[in-house]
């Protein structure tokens, strides 16, 4: 478009041009120059045009020959824009068939006479015939890119030859085709063959269209509709096809059939209304049409009643669809007469299982309550939550858990919320709360979120565990009081359980054993602390075993000695416990031991000094007896009566000082421990037979009767100067407690539980108020005392110790004034054999 | 012929009485107050049983014992253990071969203790 702008114009050198084209402008500051450009501009662009402004730069009219020159170059621009216009034109259509062309699904190809071969086609026809170019396509006949024969039986080069010439006689020819890849693979098409005349020549434009997947669909919606039809027949549901407008029924499937007890006859081509089934839906015409425009219905609980009367519960859904173009009402019709029946009950279950929620909750032992989301405020809350928390029941249903301020910490329940809302278990979350009081409760607090009708609310509950906590806290500082004292105790210690694994190792375990309590502890005792026999060198440990296994406190033994890590030994004493469960049951062993070192060096010199000291007391008696006895024997000459009668006071009294030394060290040594035990094969009625050989001259003097008896023994197994001891001092006895001319009695015989020694005598008796202390040290009893002031109290005393040692046992039976009897029974096997480093005397 | 016994003993009391009673009995006595002096004498005179006291001082008995028995003749002498110990520091294994006895002092009789060395030597 050219503007002449309405300016006078007197000097054409001052003309102006400013073209305003295609967004951009240009310009020119003389008329001549302008011409010039404007050509060039318009030749370079071919596209669209915008205006174009002619004016002066001096405001002024123009004149004649400015305005030939300006209607001159305007004439000029116009057939310019003109030509332009249509080169544009037949570009842009030229270009629109190419793309066309080009980017068409369809295959695009000429065809050519005389012999009617491929010249020209598109890329669509690589994909379509599976070939790699269209070189390799050109110069095809349609025939060879056809199966032989087509669907109708015709020759596929005998039908294209048809097709081709109705195409040319018609103008154009449309049909269905098969084709086939260059791969074989056959596919089904339509063909649009038009014809087009250039000059005198005479060529087919073809359009061949791939309609494999139309006639899958095709297929698909035949099934499709087939499948509807069988859903129709057989379905569950009852379906009702409505017309939109008229309300009329256009179908009903079987089941709605049988479901109302109307035959078809009677329901088809009837208007909906008319049915009195659902006359409660839609009593009218005018109704109906008040659905329609609902489009769609949902009725959840509908009574229907069937022809004959009876009623049923439907679930009625109407759906508006389209068929073509016509509208239809689709009405799903579902008896829900059985569903019903099973919710009713379903109900009667959520009441029976809300009754027992309630029962649960308000009789819980343990605190619960019911608050709203949001604001905390209580719903409901149990009798447990009103005890503890010291608040009634009114306070706390017209309030909050924040405005009741029983959440020591806000934050808790903030956190506790968002934890729920983000679907987060809470549990057992101990957490701090408040009484009425003031008081600090710590509670484990669990809940879970429920939809009431009031909202999101939180249903919690809350163990009271502050008795709890103070009892644990109680516990946990005896526990460690306990393992305090058992790191410092002096003693070593470990338990074990009941297989024997090391479960705690003390300090000064650790540092008895050389071994630390990491290294020992779950290995098995026997692997981690060493005992052994201080005489065989053998493990012994038999003392733990026994402590579980018989269920008692039970002592190592002595001479027992600990291995320490680096291989030394050390002399311990030890004993071992079970350690029972609450219910009593062995759970394991725990078993102290310490270093008897120390003990033992102890032990050692005091058994030196008696050893020593009855040495040196046994010297001097012994110059005495023997020079008194060599002064009673006359050696060095005769002794007036008197003479002898002291000599003989002399020697009786240095020989009771003997007897007491001697018993003395025999106490001494029992009392050590240091004595040894020797079981030995012996003849127990020799044994007793050489006492009482020893002891004849008293018997003779006391014309005592002695009855002997042996019944059933002859062999047992002891330590023949222990057992030696025990006849001497009950023989003894006997003998000196007698009256004379009195009996006295020993017997032994083999029994079941053991070999029973019994010596009776028929003498003073032992007082009944003096019996308790017969065996005690140092003892006499009074009439004993009164007979005989020598005695040594040590006797009874003795024999005890040894029956005690030797694993026997002795008791008696005295009447004051009648006599005595001494038992003694030893075991069946003998006596248990000790290590030790003295025999007794 | 006379028997010769060796009475070893640091206890002057003891020993005297018992040189006089042996020495009344009959024997030829020889004494020495201590383990040392004894074996010097016993190797010397080669007596026909030895008394031999345990706790003494310069030399006890069992070292005397030990000592005595590392002679060819020492070997075999006879040797009779009489001591206030009740229960001797048991003699090393192979010296209580040729060991005739162990009297305690205090609980023999010293007429018992010369009868049970005539025995041992056929007196």
């Amino acid at each position: 478009m050219i503007k002449i702008l309405p300016n006078s114009f007197q000097f054409p050198e001052l003309i102006c041009v400013r073209i305003i084209y295609n967004g951009k402008e240009y310009k020119s500051d003389n008329f001549k120059e302008t011409k010039h450009k404007l050509i060039q501009y318009l030749k370079i662009d071919s596209q669209e045009l915008g205006a174009i402004e002619v004016y002066y730069l001096k405001n002024r009219g123009f004149i004649d020959e400015e305005k030939d020159m300006i209607s001159e170059v305007g004439s000029q621009i116009v057939t310019i824009i003109e030509q332009k216009r249509t080169q544009q034109k037949l570009k842009d259509s030229e270009e629109k068939y190419r793309l066309l062309f080009n980017n068409s699904k369809d295959a695009l190809m000429t065809l050519e006479p005389p012999d009617w071969k491929f010249t020209t086609s598109n890329p669509a026809i690589k994909k379509m015939f599976g070939i790699k170019s269209e070189k390799e396509f050109t110069f095809l006949n349609p025939w060879e890119i056809s199966p032989k024969y087509q669907p109708d039986g015709q020759l596929s080069s005998t039908k294209a030859k048809k097709m081709i010439q109705k195409a040319l006689k018609d103008g154009s020819n449309f049909f269905e085709w098969t084709h086939k890849k260059l791969d074989g693979e056959n596919f089904y098409a339509t063909v649009l063959l038009v014809r087009i005349s250039s000059g005198k020549k005479k060529f087919l434009q073809a359009t061949v269209r791939d309609i494999t997947e139309e006639k899958h669909a095709k297929y698909l919606a035949k099934i499709s509709e087939l499948r509807y039809r069988r859903l129709f027949e057989t379905a569950q549901d009852g379906i009702l096809i409505l017309d939109y407008k008229t309300g009329m029924i256009l179908a009903a499937n079987k089941f709605l059939m049988n479901l109302l007890g109307y035959s078809k006859k009677e329901l088809l081509k009837k208007h909906f209304w008319e049915i009195s089934s659902f006359k409660d839906i839609v009593p009218s015409k005018k109704k109906f049409a008040s659905i329609r425009k609902k489009k769609s219905l949902h009725f959840e609980d509908l009574p229907l009643e069937t022809k004959s009367g009876k009623k049923v519960e439907v679930e009625f859904v109407s759906t508006m669809y389209l068929v073509g173009e016509s509208k239809r009402i689709h009405c799903n019709i579902r008896d829900i007469t059985a569903r019903r029946k099973s919710e009713r009950e379903a109900q009667k279950l959520l009441r029976l299982s809300e009754e027992k929620f309630s029962k649960a909750f308000h009789t819980s032992p343990y605190v619960m309550t019911i608050t709203e989301m949001k604001t905390g405020k209580f719903i409901e809350i149990n009798e447990e939550f009103t005890k503890l928390t010291g608040y009634s029941r009114e306070e706390t249903l017209a309030n909050s858990s924040i405005g009741l301020g029983v959440w020591s910490d806000k934050e808790d329940r903030e956190l506790i919320a968002a934890k729920l809302l983000a679907g987060l278990p809470v549990n057992n979350q101990e957490c701090q709360f408040k009484t009425k009081s003031g008081e600090e409760r710590t509670g484990l607090y669990s809940a879970q979120l429920i939809e009431l009708n009031q909202g999101l609310c939180i249903l919690s509950s809350v163990t009271d565990i502050t008795e709890r906590e103070k009892t644990q806290r109680l516990i946990h500082d005896i526990k460690n009081r306990d393992e305090a004292l058992l790191e410092s105790i002096g003693d070593a210690v470990f338990a074990t359980d009941v297989s024997g694994k090391i479960l705690l190792f003390n300090k000064m375990a650790e540092k008895m054993t050389g071994k630390s309590a990491t290294e020992v502890i779950g290995k098995h005792y026997k692997e981690a602390v060493t005992f052994i026999s201080e005489d065989t060198g053998k493990p012994h440990e038999d003392f733990i075993v026994s402590a579980v296994d018989e269920d008692k406190i039970t002592k190592m033994g002595s001479h027992v000695e600990l291995i320490r890590k680096d291989g030394v030994k050390i002399p311990v004493a030890d004993s071992a416990a079970p350690i029972k469960d609450m219910e009593g049951k062995i759970i394991g062993c725990v078993v102290v031991f310490h270093d008897v070192t120390q003990e033992r060096l102890v032990d050692r010199a005091k058994t030196e000094f008696v050893s020593l000291a009855s040495h040196q007391l046994r010297t001097p008696l012994s110059t005495i007896n023997w020079y008194v006895e060599m002064l009673l024997s006359l050696d060095v000459g005769n002794l007036t009566p008197k003479q002898k009668q002291y000599s003989e006071q002399i020697s009786k009294a240095s020989r009771r000082m003997v007897d007491l030394v001697n018993a003395l060290l025999n106490v001494s040594r029992l009392e050590l421990g240091t004595f040894m035990i020797e079981p030995k094969r012996v003849n127990i009625k020799k044994t007793a037979q050489g006492c009482l050989n020893e002891l004849k001259s008293k018997i003779v003097k006391k014309k005592l009767n002695v009855r002997q008896s042996y019944k059933g023994v002859s062999y047992i197994k002891a330590d023949p100067q222990l057992l030696t001891i025990i006849f001497q001092n009950l023989l003894s006895n006997a003998i000196k407690y007698s009256n004379n001319n009195g009996r006295v009695g020993l017997t032994v015989k083999k029994e079941k539980s053991g070999i029973l020694i019994k010596i009776s005598d028929a003498g003073i008796g032992i007082p009944k108020h003096q019996q308790k202390g017969i065996f005690q040290k140092l003892f006499r009893a009074d009439n004993a005392k009164t007979l005989d002031p020598d005695g040594t109290g040590l006797g009874l005393y003795i024999v005890k110790q040894i029956t005690d040692y030797t694993g026997g046992e002795v008791w008696f039976r005295s009447i004051e004034n009648k006599g005595t009897t001494f038992y003694i029974r030893l075991p069946l096997s003998g006596m248990t054999k000790k290590v030790g480093s003295k025999s007794l005397t | 012929m006379k028997k010769t016994i060796l009475l070893i003993d640091d206890e002057p009391a003891l020993l005297a009485a018992l040189v006089d009673k042996f020495s009344r009995a009959g024997f030829d006595i020889i004494s020495a107050e201590n383990g040392e002096l004894g074996l010097e004498s016993a190797l010397e005179n080669k007596p026909d049983l030895i008394l031999l006291d345990i706790i003494m001082p310069v030399m006890d008995g069992i070292t005397m014992l030990s000592k005595l028995r590392t002679d060819p003749w020492g070997k075999k002498a006879k040797v009779i253990l009489l001591t206030n110990l009740s229960y001797p520091l048991k003699p090393p294994e192979g010296l209580t071969k040729g060991i005739r006895g162990y009297l305690v002092k205090s609980d023999w009789q010293i007429e018992d203790v010369v009868s049970k060395v005539s025995k041992e030597l056929g007196v």
